[in-house]
């Protein structure tokens, strides 16, 4: 039976209804972690929007990694005892892991390397907005575009973690792509699932489009966000940063960089900026295992 | 229990004909106890001169126990030029605290310092046997010694360490800035929803504080950071993880010290500086009821014992 795509299967329905709703600091967090003075009572405020964050950061704290004799019950107690710094790591690093987990029984995909793909293609396409003089303002849209334009793979996760590891395997066998495999088991793509999970989470037009476009970047909207992100994800896999499932790497979409007026000098830097941020986060991925948190 | 300053400066080496009377070198301190074995307090540069004395005097060296309060510069920079860690059969155990988040470990930072960018020679060709452990807030003994650390108020992980041997007790707080109320906000500016959030954070403040003053009560010699005076600090460095004089005359009567030698000095100040510091301190003193021939400032070579 032909699948048409604009149709939504009802278990994808299902899964977004199920969805956790997304952090509300989340368009925060590269503001904030980009400020060498962040404000102490700014970042606490900031992370209170989100209860279930601000308890993570609380539980974490407390952990022995942290080593703090005192048990600490506040936000502004953790900030005086460890600095406001310690805090605002913690508080990002949570905040990022927490939206794009595929922590699940059976997962194909192991949660520290799908996670490596997404903060690798968050700062990547942070970079090279940079590098194209995107407004500093917007540089934040950015690099939530990046952490999220995979979040459809989360959901069939979601839904079935067997079937999504066929959709993995039959990819690589048959060297098809990860979106055709995924209309095969779960009647639309990670791109399309996550376009409809983006706009349930009420998030900019642009994140909608950045995120079904990153495999096609369309030349409508903020055109040059989805190449940024199809750019930078392609970077990414190429370059070994994580791991998405995705075993095709398509070309380096050759007419976006030359529109772009990008040269490879400029790509060569963004990847080597990049292992940096991923080792900080990988490290910050044990201690939150350790401590099963 | 003996102790020698190799180095009193913060921050950064200053020599020069200003800083003769105090010293130039960053901060390194030796204690020694009734045992052979040898307790090295940082790795400024002042280890330098330390680790050329212990060659000179030792025909066999004792076992080095190196603790590092925390790895900024002024506290491992001299470790390269520390002459026992290229001698074969020497041990130097070298503990301290690591800076949470980073993914680093104490042997990684002084790796670091150590490749080939910064210095000819690696951590690994070093002939010395040398081990590295990471501390946290713990107890553990050298030689007799007992050894307690509590963490300080620093920009990264720091600790204070505390020695005791014999009923007599030696603190040295490494690099420490009083806690304080990063929420404090002008009277009548914050709102009645920043009170309910914020109200809190003073007695967190004040009990931190006095457990940092637990951790030092009853000292008989006290080394304690006072990088700036009362006119710089709070005004003009607070957040910069050091204290001022005004501070650690306050902590000296609450604690009941009974000797208290003043270091980190900044590199800023010259010995006529420190002199003039030193005279505002003693009258300061007075004024708190602490006798000011029990409180010195600390000089590069000077030897103390309790």
């Amino acid at each position: 039976m032909a699948i048409n795509p604009s149709e939504i299967p009802r278990e994808v329905e299902r899964a977004i209804d199920k969805m956790p709703p997304i952090s509300p600091i989340i368009g925060k967090v590269n503001q904030i972690a980009h400020e060498i003075e962040t404000c102490p009572k700014e970042l606490v405020k900031i992370i209170m929007l989100d209860p279930v964050l601000t308890g993570k950061v609380i539980r974490l704290v407390n952990s022995s990694f942290y080593g703090v004799a005192e048990r600490v019950q506040s936000l502004p107690q953790a900030v005086i005892l460890l600095g406001v710094n310690t805090v605002k790591n913690l508080a990002v690093s949570t905040a990022l892991l927490s939206t794009v987990s595929v922590k699940q029984k059976n997962s194909p995909l192991s949660s520290e390397d799908f996670w490596k793909h997404c903060l690798a293609s968050a700062v990547g396409c942070r970079l090279l907005g940079q590098s194209l003089k995107v407004p500093e303002e917007e540089l934040g849209i950015y690099f939530v575009a990046g952490l999220l334009h995979d979040i459809g793979k989360v959901l069939f996760i979601k839904i079935s973690p067997d079937r999504y590891k066929k959709v993995i395997d039959e990819s690589r066998k048959f060297g098809v792509s990860l979106a055709f495999s995924e209309m095969a088991h779960f009647g639309c793509s990670h791109t399309h699932a996550g376009g409809l999970l983006a706009r349930k989470w009420r998030l900019d037009d642009s994140l909608v489009t950045a995120i079904e476009a990153h495999h096609f970047p369309r030349q409508s909207g903020k055109a040059l966000m989805n190449k940024v992100v199809a750019i930078i994800n392609n970077l990414c896999k190429q370059s070994g940063f994580g791991e998405s499932g995705n075993p095709l790497t398509e070309e380096m979409f050759a007419d976006h960089v030359s529109s772009l007026d990008l040269s490879s000098e400029t790509l060569i830097r963004i990847a080597g900026q990049l292992p940096a941020e991923i080792n900080k986060a990988s490290e910050f991925l044990n201690i939150v295992q350790e401590h099963k948190i | 229990m003996k102790l020698r300053f190799w180095g009193t400066r913060g921050s950064i080496p200053s020599p020069g004909p200003s800083t003769v009377k105090y010293g130039g070198n960053t901060a390194c301190l030796q204690l020694t106890g009734e045992n052979s074995e040898c307790i090295i307090l940082d790795a400024g540069t002042g280890i330098r001169l330390l680790g050329l004395a212990l060659m000179e005097t030792h025909k066999s060296l004792p076992p080095i126990h190196l603790l590092i309060t925390h790895t900024h510069w002024d506290h491992i920079q001299g470790f390269p030029f520390f002459v026992p860690c290229y001698i074969a059969g020497a041990k130097i155990a070298v503990k301290g605290p690591v800076h949470f988040q980073e993914g680093k470990t104490l042997q990684s930072i002084f790796d670091v310092q150590m490749q080939y960018d910064f210095f000819p020679v690696s951590n690994a060709q070093l002939k010395a046997d040398i081990s590295y452990e990471t501390l946290d807030e713990t107890l553990f003994e050298i030689g007799g010694i007992q050894v307690n650390t509590r963490f300080s108020n620093h920009p990264i992980r720091s600790l204070a360490y505390r020695f005791e041997e014999n009923g007599k007790t030696v603190v040295y707080t490494g690099d420490h800035e009083p806690y304080y109320n990063l929420f404090e906000t002008k009277e009548g500016s914050g709102s009645e929803d920043d009170d309910l959030l914020f109200g809190s954070a003073g007695s967190t403040v004040d009990s931190a504080n006095d457990r940092f003053v637990d951790f030092i009560r009853g000292a008989d010699l006290l080394v304690i950071d006072c990088q700036y005076t009362p006119d710089e600090y709070p005004a003009l460095r607070r957040g910069f993880g050091h204290s001022s004089w005004d501070y650690c005359l306050d902590w000296m009567k609450a604690s009941e010290t009974q000797k208290m030698v003043l270091t980190h000095h900044d590199p800023t100040r010259t010995d006529e500086a420190l002199d003039r510091m030193y005279d505002d301190i003693c009258m300061a003193a007075k004024e708190k009821g602490l006798d000011p021939e029990r409180i010195i400032l600390a000089r590069e070579g000077q030897e103390i014992s309790v």
